[in-house]
């Protein structure tokens, strides 16, 4: 397994914590092209905010690394980092190797 | 001891003199399992569970930090009392910058940041109790106080605007607003300034400490789940 589908696999297990909480009718599979905060997205801005939480921590237990992911750099991205699964995982890939 | 927060971890900033010290020492003697305190200085609380930090409020990795060393003392934290603050009264013409400065980095981003790393701890056990410790100068606005009372009437305002966002967490988020006591803090204002202030309220008396004690233990309450988004002035302040 390379870094980029531990990470990935690492989001997604914060996106799984995330939606158990909600109601058995909303909950939804997920995988690296599912969307997150675009449009058709199932996850709202405060389930974001949660995933980013625990996706942060993940990667500084994982890696031993303090990542930010909401710098004013992840911002600034012409693609946003938060678009889907993908985006995401690769926007930490990139703090977690540069 | 009185078992009122038995199992309960608490965070008192600014813990080691004057209305931190006796609200961390409440905790204590009421049972509290851990009572967590940051400060710049030691402390001179010697109890088995208190736990001292030393954590400059103003500096965002000072907190971080301070944090970072929570988590190796326990994985959850139930109460925060943001109570570190500092005052520089001075009519604002001639009020150092930097010290203008040091009261938005102590008394508005200090809790910010305290409230923010806590409710990433109280999320996960879906409970928590925030408090901060506002003034009576937000309110009545006083000469010589723009910076103090701006930043106490921001930190009712950081409440309220976290309660939404913690509400679906079960953290609740208010303020006290307390008045005089006899603290150092309060040493440093002309007495006769404060005595025409306290006049003019309408219960016309200093606090007491178990004023303050009381509406923390109010907001504290398992019983508080709803009280949420609000700011509490003693002595009839509004």
């Amino acid at each position: 397994m390379t870094k980029l589908d531990e990470i990935e696999r690492l989001l997604i297990g914060c996106i799984n914590t995330t939606i158990c909480e909600l109601p058995l009718e909303n909950q939804f599979e997920v995988n690296g092209s599912t969307l997150l905060l675009a449009e058709g997205g199932s996850i709202d801005s405060l389930q974001l905010v949660s995933i980013i939480v625990d996706f942060e921590e993940a990667l500084s237990e994982r890696f031993d690394i303090a990542v930010s992911l909401t710098s004013d750099e992840a911002m600034m991205q012409v693609e946003s980092p938060f678009y889907s699964v993908k985006t995401l995982s690769n926007y930490a890939y990139k703090l977690i190797i540069a | 001891m009185n078992n009122l927060y038995e199992n309960k971890v608490v965070l008192v900033t600014g813990s080691t003199k004057g209305v931190g010290k006796l609200i961390a020492e409440h905790f204590l003697n009421n049972g509290a399992l851990k009572v967590i305190g940051f400060a710049r200085s030691s402390s001179n609380i010697n109890q088995s569970r208190y736990y001292h930090i030393e954590v400059d409020l103003g500096d965002v990795g000072s907190v971080l930090k301070g944090f970072a060393a929570i988590k190796q003392l326990t994985e959850s934290i139930q109460i925060v009392v943001n109570n570190a603050a500092v005052l520089t009264s001075q009519y604002s013409m001639i009020m150092p910058p930097a010290a203008a400065q040091a009261m938005v980095n102590v008394n508005l981003l200090g809790p910010f940041m305290v409230s923010r790393e806590a409710a990433k701890m109280m999320r996960k056990t879906k409970w928590g109790r925030i408090i901060n410790i506002g003034s009576m100068a937000a309110s009545l606005e006083p000469i010589g106080d723009s910076m103090y009372a701006a930043c106490k009437a921001g930190l009712s305002t950081l409440a309220n605007v976290m309660a939404k966002e913690y509400a679906s967490m079960n953290v609740t988020c208010n303020t006290l607003g307390i008045n005089a006591i006899e603290t150092d803090m309060l040493a440093q204002l002309p007495r006769d300034k404060i005595d025409a202030i306290i006049a003019g309220l309408p219960v016309p008396r200093m606090s007491k400490e178990d004023d303050i004690l009381n509406v923390i233990d109010f907001f504290a309450a398992e019983r508080s789940s709803q009280i949420t988004a609000q700011t509490v002035f003693l002595g009839g302040v509004n």
